[in-house]
């Protein structure tokens, strides 16, 4: 699951830009409640994608009218973009290898 | 909208033990508390227990330990290196504590106390290094009165600078710490203080030169130099400040304060 999580979250975020609640709550929506991420993970792996250019992050403006500690908005990068497609390939090789290796009949 | 004050200690918990720079801490930890505050906001709608919804919003967050190495392994190895706590420099802490504001002392009290200080400590110097350095080489280059003259401009400078350099120190601060609106302020305060170096660096030459040489002391070599010096200050400003912001902190376990605005 973990070393997925990079390729999901910027699933997430091809649907527009969340900050990292959104972000999770769009993972447990997508993963019809059968993910169970210890919330707290998903930051680094935000900040891991923010150091690789993959996402970008900005601080919301005033303009969201909210009192409390501020949210950062991440939203995918181009190069995001393109990474999660060549993952996107990934995955589908990998699965549809693994798939016919299991299927083959004994 | 909660208070995140009910999540500080656990943030603290997690973020405190990152070797990181502050800008970065600072960041996760007010993106953990807005994570903190959505999420036990849910959790209030769904139980109607504020204490509860705080609890459950913690152990959704994961184990302590755990989520701060992970926060850690996101951090650059540079970074993480050179975050790395040195005992040696605890002295450090001493000394900024001696020099940052009291509390209840107004901006130019502290910056009368931290001149009259720091210009006592420099004159004491001179009156050791001055006279070795002069016995050392034995045949002084200048004579007493050009030394004098010399060490009066530099303490008059220091203090000067000292006061001016403080009060500024204390406007930036309070600027760092308005981030929505404090923008232009840096930036007018940053270039202010390359003004203010310059200034300061003619202002030495201009005393030495009423002195009993009568000459500019300035070569055409020093002026790059001045200028060097000038591009310098906004940074270390910048840096000094946002140190003392980060001591301050560290002292005063992460006041939640300001994000609760």
């Amino acid at each position: 699951m973990r070393g997925h999580l990079d390729a999901m979250v910027l699933a997430a975020l091809e649907r527009g830009e969340a900050h990292g609640f959104e972000v999770l709550r769009r993972l447990e929506e997508l993963g019809c409640g059968a993910l169970a991420l210890k919330e707290g993970t998903l930051y680094p792996v935000l900040y891991r994608l923010e150091a690789a250019a993959l996402v970008r992050g900005e601080w919301e403006g005033d303009s969201a009218g909210r009192r409390g500690p501020r949210r950062r908005i991440y939203r995918l990068t181009d190069k995001g973009k393109r990474d999660l497609a060549r993952r996107r390939e990934d995955w589908t090789h990998f699965v549809s290898v693994v798939g016919r290796i299991l299927r083959a009949p004994a | 909208m909660m208070n995140p004050h009910p999540f500080s200690d656990y943030i603290e918990q997690v973020v405190g033990p990152i070797r990181a720079y502050d800008t970065r801490k600072d960041r996760i930890r007010e993106e953990l508390a807005a994570h903190l505050v959505a999420s036990t906001e849910g959790e209030r709608s769904r139980s109607g227990d504020e204490g509860e919804a705080v609890e459950r919003a913690i152990r959704r967050m994961g184990e302590i330990g755990e989520l701060s190495r992970s926060l850690q392994e996101s951090v650059p190895r540079l970074e993480r290196w050179l975050c790395t706590p040195l005992p040696a420099l605890s002295w450090v802490d001493t000394v900024d504590r001696v020099m940052s504001p009291r509390p209840g002392e107004m901006p130019l009290r502290h910056a009368v106390r931290i001149t009259v200080g720091l210009t006592a400590a420099i004159a004491a110097m001179m009156l050791i290094v001055v006279p070795v350095a002069t016995t050392i080489q034995a045949r002084p280059r200048t004579d007493w009165a050009t030394t004098l003259h010399w060490a009066i401009a530099t303490l008059m400078v220091a203090a000067v600078g000292s006061l001016l350099f403080t009060l500024l120190g204390a406007a930036m601060i309070r600027a760092i710490q308005e981030p929505r609106a404090g923008r232009l302020r840096i930036a007018f305060y940053a270039v202010l203080s390359s003004v203010l170096a310059l200034h300061l660096g003619m202002s030495f030459a201009w005393i030495v030169s009423l002195g009993p040489r009568q000459v500019w002391p300035f070569a055409r070599s020093d002026w790059p130099r001045l200028l060097a010096a000038s591009l310098l200050a906004p940074p270390l400003l910048l840096y000094a400040a946002r140190e003392s912001i980060a001591r301050q902190r560290r002292r005063d376990p992460w006041g939640l304060d300001e994000l609760a605005r």
